[in-house]
């Protein structure tokens, strides 16, 4: 009996204690973020005394879309395309950019410490907007903080506590979970401190997001493929077959509307949708449906572990059927210089990461930022896919690659 | 004379802090780490941080206390993170929309986990199955369940207090709920693993399972119903990751079943059986989360991460193995 009194005795109290969680706490104030400026063409005149307000150090490279001084509605966007967002967008304006700034990467008014978390590095696009970053934040003067998250939401947040706690001036976050990184988000807005993120989240606030228009990327994968059927003579009529993931994803649902909306006008053409995660879910699933599908007529990839598996399993069945692609990862634009891909809408992974750096370092100087970046997307077809690779790999060639010179 | 006694007093030294060594080798293994990591980043042993390390290691702990039963047993669960994502999609479901009052959803929830661990157990000891095979085939079932009730989407819970109370409130402003939490299921445990019959007929199990049955032990119930306390904890995990993200994510707890069993083998538990530990699998836990954490404030990518994480285990296991030998 002596063993089990203390136990619980400390178990009461416990229990009492976490009643106490359930209690509300006396919240803090509303953190204080500045208001961002609309883009200096719309600013009210100010007061005589006061200091200009700086300018983007980038705004000669931004094409805006829709009203500058409004904030982008992001929730419709996705709504659009059955996706449920709740995301607040605190910068009025979006912008398209160019691939390549044209102006240069901001400097820092200061020595600033950034945050940047990146949801996976463990493939060619992760791990190419970690260098890039990391380039970039060389080139802007300010000390940058890593975190891999591995697609861990919980060790995502927890280096958005630690960077609290080391007190950083920024944080540019690349979210591991589109819904879960609320609480990440939430912990900065109540740090008072300035947050950009790369893609946007579902939910939770954010200063600004750098993302892809990935209804228009995908529109640009349904028209090569479109192109290389009409060009072939292919008759309008059959089944496509597409990959995408298991699981909503907001860049799948946006991607899957782009292509989509290019065969709607052709009401003979059905589209299948196949799942998987890997390479090897891919190739099982497309191998199995170019067995079920004697009239598909074309195939997409909405991403590139999608397309690397079907670009196999064509090949594992003698067979070649017009496949379309997104992203640029290397075995991609090979087997697009071989004529196993029409073409592929893809992105730099470099741009990505300067429009980022370039977003935190511009609102932490005190000079507008827009609320959402869309970074270029570009169509690679034979005719470009060399001068895409050295563009997307500098100082790589393709013909290297394929000769195993370069990894 | 006096350098006889001498010779005696050093010999006998020697072997009891050796002894203490390999005894205490989690607690020192986690100390070194904390020092290192207080070396080259003294943010590290900011109390804020440290809360943080227990505040985000709570769900592993809380798994982690789980399958010490489990394991000491001599048996394995894959299925609990899969049990986690049903718990967290589950009650974000019954809560959506006031379809139901937060209570009634959590007693909900907390039985259909429990059933899921039984069901687990039952197919194991009924069908004669490793419980391996059929815990990897239930992950598999569990989270197939968590997809196709969500049709893979995110659904958010908008009740603030239940945030508060299992992961993101704090009390006296300072300790996170999940912390208290898993302080009181940690005390549970012990009790339950050390002082009661139930703890020792599953040590007893473990050790051996046929002098367990000739000592009248019923083997079949105390393994059924060790699984179906697995889906409690399960259940407990599931609920605060589910409040860490304020939504019910289907693809929650993926790394859950894997994590706590590091936790649990690192802090002695023996993988075959018999011999475990609740302070241990504690230890266990807090190693793995204090890597984590010190890697994360290095800015350690993922592949150096798992790596370390991989040398500590098998320095452990051979630390372990030291031990048994002394034995």
């Amino acid at each position: 009996m002596k063993y089990a009194t203390i136990p619980i005795l400390i178990l009461l109290a416990l229990a009492l204690a976490l009643v106490g969680c359930a209690t509300p706490i006396a919240a803090p104030p509303p953190a204080q973020v500045p208001a961002t400026q609309p883009p200096a063409a719309t600013t009210a005149p100010t007061e005589a005394a006061a200091p200009a307000a700086p300018e983007n150090a980038n705004q000669a490279d931004f094409t805006y879309v829709g009203d500058p001084n409004t904030v982008f509605d992001l929730n419709s966007w996705y709504k659009d395309v059955g996706v449920d967002a709740n995301v607040t967008i605190r910068s009025p304006g979006a912008v398209k950019v160019p691939d390549d700034m044209t102006t240069p990467m901001p400097k820092a008014n200061e020595k600033y410490t950034i945050g940047f978390s990146v949801y996976y590095t463990v493939d060619e696009v992760g791990s190419m907007i970690l260098e890039s970053m990391k380039a970039a934040a060389a080139e802007a003067g300010v000390e940058l903080l890593v975190n891999d998250a591995n697609y861990d939401q919980a060790a995502q947040n927890q280096a958005i506590e630690q960077w609290i706690l080391q007190g950083v001036d920024g944080v540019i976050l690349a979210p591991a979970d589109f819904t879960g990184v609320k609480t990440a988000l939430d912990a900065l807005e109540k740090a008072n401190i300035p947050v950009v993120t790369l893609n946007a989240p579902l939910a939770g606030s954010t200063d600004a997001a750098v993302i892809s228009d990935t209804v228009e990327q995908c529109k640009i994968a349904g028209e090569l493929l479109e192109k290389a059927l009409l060009d072939a003579g292919t008759p309008m009529k059959g089944t496509i077959v597409y990959q995408t993931l298991p699981f909503v994803h907001p860049n799948a649902a946006t991607r899957a509307k782009g292509f989509k909306d290019v065969f709607a006008k052709y009401p003979d053409i059905k589209i299948v949708e196949l799942t998987g995660i890997s390479p090897e879910d891919h190739y099982k699933a497309f191998d199995g449906a170019l067995k079920a599908y004697p009239d598909m007529i074309g195939a997409w990839g909405l991403y590139s572990s999608a397309t690397v598996g079907m670009m196999n399993a064509m090949k594992a069945n003698s067979k070649h059927i017009p496949l379309s692609s997104v992203d640029n990862d290397k075995p991609i634009l090979k087997g697009i210089y071989d004529g196993e891909v029409v073409g592929t809408a893809a992105y730099s992974s470099i741009a990505p990461a300067r429009w980022s750096m370039s977003e935190i370092i511009n609102r932490l100087n005190g000079a507008p930022i827009p609320g959402i970046v869309f970074y270029a997307n570009m169509a690679i077809t034979k005719d470009n896919v060399e001068k895409a690779f050295e563009h997307y790999y500098p100082g790589k060639t393709l013909q290297d690659f394929m000769s195993g010179k370069t990894q | 004379m006096r350098a006889q006694a001498q010779a005696g007093t050093n010999q006998t030294f020697r072997p009891t802090i050796k002894k203490l060594i390999i005894q205490y080798r989690t607690v020192l293994i986690l100390v070194a780490l904390m020092t290192v990591f207080t070396l080259l980043k003294p943010v590290f042993i900011n109390p804020a941080n440290l809360l943080s390390i227990i505040k985000n290691m709570s769900y592993v702990l809380i798994a982690g206390l789980g399958m010490t039963f489990i394991i000491t047993l001599g048996g394995l669960d894959l299925s609990v993170g899969s049990i986690a994502a049903v718990v967290g999609v589950g009650f974000a479901m019954l809560v959506r929309g006031g379809l139901m009052p937060v209570v009634p959803a959590v007693l909900i929830v907390m039985v259909a986990a429990m059933l899921l661990g039984f069901f687990n157990g039952f197919i194991s000891v009924k069908g004669k199955i490793e419980p391996f095979l059929v815990t990897l085939a239930t992950m598999f079932i569990y989270r197939g369940l968590a997809l196709t009730l969500t049709a893979g989407k995110p659904v958010p819970i908008v009740i603030p207090y239940f945030a508060d109370v299992f992961g993101n409130g704090l009390l006296f402003n300072v300790i996170p709920s999940p912390v208290i939490i898993s302080a009181i299921v940690f005390l549970v445990s012990w009790f339950l693993y050390r002082q009661t019959k139930f703890g020792f007929y599953v040590r007893s199990i473990g050790g051996n399972s046929e002098a367990a049955r000739v000592a009248g032990i019923d083997v079949s119930f105390v393994k059924i119903a060790a699984y179906t306390l697995n889906g409690l904890y399960a259940f407990i995990a599931g609920l605060i990751l589910a409040s860490l993200f304020n939504s019910g994510l289907p693809d929650a707890g993926g790394d859950l079943a894997l994590d706590s069993i590091s936790g649990v083998i690192l802090g002695g538990t023996a993988i075959a059986g018999g011999v475990g530990s609740i302070w241990g699998t504690l230890g266990g836990c807090l190693i793995m989360a204090s890597l984590n954490n010190g890697m994360s404030l290095m800015g350690a990518q993922y592949h150096q991460q798992i790596l370390v994480k991989g040398l500590v285990i098998i320095l452990a296991v051979l630390m372990d193995n030291a031990f048994k030998s002394k034995q």
